[in-house]
């Protein structure tokens, strides 16, 4: 990106805060416009299903929109976004953990996977939705740790739990992930054969 | 081992990362909906505060009609005529001419006389014009207050030495700033419009016409005391009015389950200024202490938008973060707070009270209603965890500050001229609650029994 089209997309940031500031319906449209697309696929990385997706991804963005006052502009917009979202989604899924049916591999099937939004990127639709059949904390931990970069330290910090359990967490999520991949591979194959 | 959970690592970041989902339309229209709720919510507070500073305003003017209205009837009870009169001369030989001018510099100028001396006032008036006759040719009266208490208001005419007044006294008081007394020679000559350059001194009149003490007099000769302050004390039974916008699942029911208030007060000072006999106005600066305990409940965890995470304890005024204790112990996602926690607000107002009584002997027994302005100046809220003691000082949802209305009876009494000991029941209400952006908007209220002592100057 050369350093003109930056000096623009800074400008245009700096005006999309300004005006959500403001209460500018047509720049906070355009904000969600931009970045809900990204978010959307962040919440539903921390969901269990499509519809609380959303409510995660609604929600994150009042909180956005409430707070975008604080966004002091020291990180990216992108970054201090998707960091609500992460929040709000963890949030949400944490209190609703227990009331999800924890799946096992061998209950997994590849039909369960098809998903007429996903259809066109078959790869990240399988991942996507194999992370969401993890179990509740599997699925936290493999999230903040593979997506968010953070340390097993942070990990514990941010959940309460010690670091032992957040690194057993992350292997048992790897490992349930591994297997059941390859498990709906195989299932695939055939399918398509 | 590792190289293999590195691979599973990047498969899943390296696919999903990039991918983006289209959430459906319903996400923005909600989204869109919820803020022009707020937007319209923000256009109801600025409204509401416009009618606010509107009402005060109406009030400040009614005061100041109130006041206007009643020092024009006192005032118009003194002589206001400005114009020299010829006064009928009948079989005297001398003409006089006085000039009688409301007073317009009382506070500096009034001279007076105790009701004795009034009573001889209107004799020795005549008589002293006539001594005076024949020391001046001409002379001023200036500034002097003389008071004519046995005069029938309009009445027509005194008669020393068969001389007339005629149209001129009006009132019990009269104010004589230049009274000409002109020899029927020299009136013959003059033009009576124009001022006359002479003057009588305070020592050509005698002592009984000028009293050397300065006093405030109403037409009913009573004092009045127009500035007073007043310091006040109440212990206060506090409620509040709970109103649910059914936005979350915490209702008022709940809430008035499980909170109940505890010791209140309210005090302060305040100064009042009497506008009429009956009505005054009183303002100042007041403290209140509201304070209430919540039952054993439990809280829920929540993480802040920092990804810190702590629970939330909701009270009908707002919530309070206790912090999580994380390091010492694994956070579940509820905590129960098994005993009574304490919430208390400190509130200092400015008040503005139209107040209207009636004086029977050393009792004055009094209405009075206002409106308030409360600033928040302290908030708290303890909490026992199982591991400690929690004091949290923010908690959020709570105005700076709203609106109040006050109304009240009141009796005083006054040991002495100028001390009153005052009992005020009085009920003080929010008119706009003390909350915002919560499940449940408050408005406290409370009624109180005001024990004060004022001091009048």
């Amino acid at each position: 990106m050369s350093k003109k089209e930056n000096i623009h997309l800074e400008n245009s940031e700096t005006e999309l805060v300004r005006g959500c500031i403001n209460n500018d319906r047509h720049l906070q449209s355009m904000l969600y416009k931009k970045y809900a697309g990204k978010m959307m696929t962040v919440c539903f990385r921390y969901s269990k299903n499509k519809e609380d997706a959303e409510d995660s991804l609604n929600e994150g963005f009042l909180k956005v929109f409430d707070n975008i006052c604080s966004f002091k502009g020291e990180g990216s917009l992108e970054g201090w976004v998707r960091k609500i979202m992460v929040n709000t989604a963890l949030e949400k899924l944490r209190r609703k953990s227990n009331l999800y049916k924890i799946v096992s591999i061998e209950d997994l099937k590849a039909e369960q996977l098809s998903h007429e939004d996903l259809e066109s990127n078959l790869n990240a639709k399988e991942l996507i939705l194999l992370v969401q059949k993890l179990p509740p904390m599997y699925q936290i931990v493999f999230n903040l740790y593979a997506f968010e970069g953070l340390k097993h330290k942070e990990i514990s910090a941010k959940l309460g739990i010690s670091e032992g359990t957040s690194k057993s967490n992350l292997s048992d999520a790897r490992t349930w992930l591994k297997k059941a991949y390859e498990k709906l591979s195989r299932e695939q194959k055939i399918l398509t054969a | 081992m590792q190289e293999s959970f590195n691979e599973i690592d990047n498969l899943f970041k390296g696919n999903i990362e990039s991918f983006e989902m289209t959430p459906s339309e319903k996400v923005w229209d909600s989204l869109d909906n919820t803020l022009e709720k707020r937007a319209n919510s923000k256009y109801k507070v600025i409204v509401f505060r416009l009618r606010a500073a509107l009402v005060t305003l109406l009030l400040l003017f009614g005061t100041f009609v109130v006041y206007h209205f009643s020092v024009t009837n006192i005032e118009s009870k003194e002589v206001t005529t400005d114009k020299p009169e010829i006064l009928s001369s009948g079989n005297t030989d001398q003409m006089v001419s006085i000039t009688a001018i409301e007073n317009k510099s009382k506070s500096n100028n009034e001279k007076s006389f105790n009701q004795k001396e009034k009573r001889n006032s209107s004799i020795m008036n005549t008589s002293s014009f006539n001594t005076l006759l024949n020391k001046h040719s001409e002379a001023t009266l200036k500034k002097t207050k003389i008071s004519f208490p046995n005069y029938n208001e309009n009445t027509a005419t005194i008669n020393p030495k068969g001389s007339s007044f005629t149209n001129l006294i009006e009132s019990k008081e009269r104010e004589f700033i230049d009274s000409k007394v002109i020899p029927d020679s020299m009136l013959e000559n003059s033009n009576l419009n124009q001022p006359i350059a002479s003057s009588i001194q305070k020592g050509d009149l005698p002592d009984s016409i000028i009293s050397p003490e300065s006093t405030d007099i109403t037409p009913k000769g009573k004092l009045i005391k127009r500035f007073s302050f007043i310091a006040y004390f109440s212990p206060d039974l506090t409620k509040k009015y709970l109103v649910d916008d059914n936005t979350d699942n915490q209702s008022q029911s709940e809430y008035d389950g499980q909170e109940s208030s505890d010791f209140s007060f309210n005090t302060g000072f305040l100064f009042g200024y009497d506008v009429t006999p009956k009505w005054s106005i009183k303002s100042g600066i007041t403290y209140a202490y509201l304070m209430q305990s919540i039952k054993p409940k439990t809280v829920y965890v929540k993480t802040g938008n920092n990804g810190q995470q702590y629970y939330q304890f909701n009270t009908s005024y707002g919530s309070a973060q206790i912090p999580s204790d994380a390091s010492t112990t694994q956070l579940s996602d509820s905590l129960r707070i098994k005993t009574s926690s304490t919430q208390l607000l400190q509130l200092v107002s400015v008040p503005l009270i139209a107040k209207y009584q009636i004086q029977r002997n050393k009792f004055s027994f009094y209405g009075q209603f206002g409106i308030a302005v409360n600033v928040l100046v302290g908030e708290k809220l303890l909490v026992e965890t199982p591991n400690r003691t929690e004091s949290i000082t923010n908690i959020e949802g709570l105005r700076e500050f709203n609106f109040g209305g006050i109304v009240g009876l009141g009796v005083s009494y006054n040991p002495i001229k100028k001390l009153s000991i005052m009992v005020e029941p009085t009920f003080r209400g929010s008119l706009t609650p003390i909350n915002q952006n919560t499940s449940v908007k408050s408005y406290p209220y409370s009624l109180g029994l005001a024990i004060g002592l004022g001091w009048h100057l």
